[in-house]
């Protein structure tokens, strides 16, 4: 049966391609009285670096795949960004009465996100014989969320005024993060001893088994249906709000994922706070030890963290924020500006946009839009809705240029979904 | 459900045109990656590395932080079984009258004033021809518990009667000329007094608690052992000369017997297996052996001895790297064979306790040491080209010059460093002021050469040391410390 649903769900995916992007933009729509919109699968994606592309760093010689910072060293910031947000929406419904809706539906989320310093891009890519004497930065923050939602919400036209909300009961499947990552390495600069100055902490439920630096073992598993009602169990909420100023000007804000889970499946708490200097291996006792002492063991013991498991942790989710303006140019003509925010536990990122939508048709809108997102470039991004009968589709690219090549973009969203308006 | 995924990521990437499949199996490239990590360290002083030294070894720190190298030699203990051993009972001693002296089982005895049995059992039997009931009472007068004398009482019914072990644990005997008188009265049904056909008596073991008499002169032999100097174990050539080595020795005794040692041999055995006799006149004259009065039973006495290089040819000896010192000593007691009251009890014990002392004060000159150990190079496997950099801080006043031989199946392969790392020694200033010196020292390694430390399982490190000017002896103090750190910068492959 499991099966089943799988083959149906890609072949929506494969043939019909549809996203309900709308989907979390419901509150600005304006849709004509009572109506029922069925959200279909889709699919949003969001990748971001800030600093390099994957093509920057992927590199094919003699047969073997490699990866190599080098090329990308002069380009790194102090602290560097990387993150994939993925939200498939798997069902959901939208009723559209006079004055209010009713939203419901599930998602499946997927946040994945790293931060680190120049000088650990640094430190991978040249040793830290590069930095003999002196002290590096190099303790990465890391986030990885994945999580399944129910959501059910309301949203009520009173005078000029639209009010909306959500709640969503959470699943979660697996979580890694960092709470602390202040790790600092010193080599010296007569015998190379190393110094790790420590306050780090992480996370992990289901996902991973830190033994020891040389002992690491990963249980990844993005699986849909996995956990659908896991031990981990959270709430959040979305709020929105609209405000009409005559019959050309709407404002709004919305602020999504105010909420959090609390992981109790698998839990491990990773601690590292100390100060440990490492200069080798004792001579006396590698002269005296019959059974050997090795270097190779006695540095990895540098990097060890006092494990606790089986205690329960609760962290809010990466949540969203945006606050934006819609000016009806003509009947056939609008444009929006919207300015906000992403906060992905380890860092907060701003975005802003422009848009310009023109509608050709009764059944065809197309809009175009620049837009920025942390430490990208400005992007140049298309944006398509097209209705047959009662199919709505929409799809938007945030990017035009990279979606030709993907690998060479450092910022990019697309979605794609289907909804059928009866 | 990962197919699911991984189809939106397949339509995501062919919209995009992309070729995943060229992405696939993704190595990071390591090529240009130096790593710079510690190798080994040590930081020793005399207080450390007494701590790694084995249990026959020990470092004493002096008052003025002065400090003496200890070698101790197993340490030989006695107790009265060892210088008297239990007399066994062998077979029946007659009684051969109802009155019979009996003459105690122990030799080497003047006169014995009084003696008090230790786990001692008799047996008596006795036997009558008309097979006649007998009522048999034995006595040992001069055998007595809490003023009592030994009387036991035998009921002898078919001719024949053998009692079960007696105790006589405790007892005193105070012997007149080394014999005490064993009594019997026995008495047929008519009251008659009889003389037994057969009376006898045997004992498992005479053992005694305790003793005091006259002693005989006697040879004990205590013996010898081997005291091992571990100070020479690495040593190739040149010399290293104390100026002040003693071997200690140190007897306790709670024996009240005065003793003397005799047929003393001590011989210093080198390293290259040459037996050189200690001459002193301790050893010819003998030293004499403190012991506790009858007033002092149960103290110990203490007698200590030294042969140094004032009573003794020791500091020529040692000059010779001493690798083990044999020793052996006997003892003669009672040696001027006067009438003077000794004693032995269960509890006494003597003790001998050999340490070779090495007080370090010395001379330095060419020597070399050398140890070789198993090798791992299997860590290097990954490596390119490693640069080793050493840090030295030495604050001995003695030059070094270190090296390292690679070996492969016992031959030879390369050294550590091109040319001995030179170390120098300390300036040493007066009122024991002293300038560590310091040195930072590199050396680079090609693959070729890595490849060769791959190969080797063993390692020879070899060290010359000098101490300057050579005629000039010095004092190693206990803060004194020499520090290695090692550290090595590699290319990764």
């Amino acid at each position: 049966m499991r099966k089943f649903w799988i083959y149906i769900l890609t072949i929506i995916i494969w043939t019909e391609g549809f996203a309900q992007i709308g989907q979390i933009d419901y509150l600005v729509e304006d849709p004509d009285s009572t109506s029922l919109i069925i959200h279909l699968t889709g699919v949003n994606v969001k990748s971001y670096s800030s600093s390099f592309s994957p093509q920057d760093i992927f590199f094919k010689t003699n047969g073997s795949n490699r990866i190599d910072l080098n090329p990308v060293l002069d380009h790194l910031h102090t602290q560097n960004d990387l993150f994939l947000d993925l939200q498939l929406n798997t069902i959901g419904a939208t009723i559209h009465f006079k004055n209010f809706q009713l939203v419901a539906g599930h998602n499946l989320r997927y946040v994945g996100a790293i931060q680190f310093s120049n000088e650990l891009g640094n430190l991978a890519t040249q040793g830290n014989a590069a930095f003999i004497g002196e002290t590096v930065e190099i303790g990465p923050a890391f986030l990885y969320n994945h999580y399944h939602e129910l959501y059910g919400g309301v949203g009520i036209d009173i005078g000029p005024f639209r009010i909306g909300g959500r709640i969503k009961l959470l699943a979660g499947n697996e979580y890694l993060r960092t709470e602390q990552n202040q790790m600092h390495l010193t080599t010296g600069a007569e015998a190379f001893e190393l110094t790790l100055e420590s306050d780090y902490r992480f996370f992990s439920s289901g996902i991973l088994q830190y033994r020891g630096i040389d002992e690491v073992e990963t249980d990844f598993d993005p699986g849909v249906y996995n956990s659908f009602f896991s031990d981990n169990q959270g709430i959040a909420f979305d709020f929105g709000l609209q405000y009409k100023i005559g019959s050309h000007l709407l404002l709004y804000s919305y602020i999504q994922d105010i909420g959090s889970i609390n992981w109790t499946k698998r839990t491990d708490f990773y601690t590292k706070n100390e100060r440990v200097t490492y200069q080798g291996v004792d001579l006396l006792d590698y002269l005296s030890d019959e059974n050997g002492v090795s270097v190779q063991d006695s540095l990895y013991g540098l990097l060890d963290f006092n494990n606790e498991q089986g205690q329960a942790y609760t962290d809010n989710l990466p949540f969203r924020w945006n606050i934006g303006i819609v000016f009806q140019l003509s009947a056939m003509n609008n444009i929006e500006v919207a300015f906000g925010g992403q906060n992905y536990r380890i860092h907060n990122l701003l975005t802003w946009l422009v848009e310009y939508r023109h509608d050709f048709s009764r059944h065809l809108q197309i809009s175009s839009r620049i837009s920025g997102f942390g430490r990208s470039q400005t992007n140049v991004g298309l944006g398509l809705k097209w209705s047959i009968g009662p199919l709505i589709f929409t799809t938007n690219i945030a990017n035009v240029a990279g979606i030709m090549d993907l690998i060479s973009t450092r910022y990019n969203q697309i979605g794609f979904g289907l909804q059928v308006k009866m | 459900m990962n197919k699911y995924i991984l189809c939106c990521l397949v339509f995501i990437a062919l919209l995009g045109c992309i070729k995943v499949d060229e992405y696939r199996d993704l190595t990071y490239d390591k090529e240009g990656v130096e790593i710079a990590f510690p190798l080994f360290h040590s930081s020793l002083n005399i207080s450390e590395l007494a701590s790694s030294l084995d249990a026959e070894t020990s470092i004493e720190i002096q008052e003025n932080n002065e400090i003496d190298l200890l070698y101790r030699g197993q340490i030989i203990e006695g107790g009265l079984n060892q210088i008297f051993p239990p007399v066994i009972g062998f077979g029946d001693i007659q009684i051969s009258d109802t009155s019979f002296l009996y003459t105690v089982p122990i030799n080497f005895w003047e006169e014995i004033i009084t003696l008090t049995m230790g786990k001692t059992s008799l047996t008596f039997k006795f036997s009558d021809r008309f097979e006649q009931p007998v009522d048999i009472i034995l006595e040992i007068p001069e055998m007595q518990l809490n003023g009592q004398p030994f009387v036991q009482q035998f009921k002898m019914t078919d001719g024949n009667f053998i009692s079960q072990p007696i105790s006589v644990e405790d007892y005193t005997i105070t012997p007149d000329d080394l014999s005490f008188l064993i009594k019997y009265q026995a008495l047929d049904e008519e009251g008659n007094t009889i003389l037994m056909d057969n009376a006898s008596f045997t004992f498992d073991f005479f053992q005694i608690k305790y003793i005091e008499g006259i002693f005989s002169p006697r040879l004990i032999d205590v013996q010898g052992d081997v005291i091992q100097v571990g100070l020479f174990d690495n040593w190739r050539s040149g010399g290293l000369t104390f100026s002040e080595p003693e071997l200690y020795i140190r007897v306790e005794n709670s024996f009240g017997i005065q003793a003397i040692s005799q047929n003393n041999t001590i011989n210093i055995v080198t390293t290259e297996g040459e037996l050189l006799p200690l001459e002193s006149p301790l050893l010819t004259d003998g030293v004499s052996f403190n012991y506790p009065t009858l007033s002092e039973i149960g103290e110990v006495k203490i007698t200590e001895f030294i042969f140094d290089k004032n009573n003794s040819n020791l500091g020529d000896l040692f000059s010779g790297k001493a690798a083990k010192i044999e020793y052996d000593l006997d003892a003669l007691i009672n040696n001027k064979a006067t009438n003077e009251v000794g004693f032995l009890s269960e509890d006494g014990f003597f003790k001998i306790e050999p340490i070779v002392r090495l007080p370090m004060t010395l001379t330095v000159e060419e020597l070399i040491l050398a140890d070789k150990t198993d090798f791992d190079g299997s860590a290097l496997e990954d490596l390119t080209s490693a640069t080793v950099q050493w840090y030295i801080i030495n604050d001995f006043p003695v030059d070094m010059a270190l090296q390292g031989f690679l070996y492969q199946s016992g031959i030879l392969r390369d050294s550590l460093f091109v040319e001995p790392l030179f170390v120098e020694a300390a300036i040493i200033n007066g009122n024991n002021q002293h300038t560590p010196s310091e040195m930072i020292y590199s050396e680079s390694y090609s693959q070729e050469d890595l490849l060769t430390m791959r190969r080797a399982d063993s390692i020879e490190v070899i060290g010359k040391f000098n101490s300057l000017p050579t005629s000039v002896s010095v004092t190693i103090y206990n803060d004194y410390y020499l520090s290695i750190d090692a550290g090595m910068k590699a290319s990764l492959k």
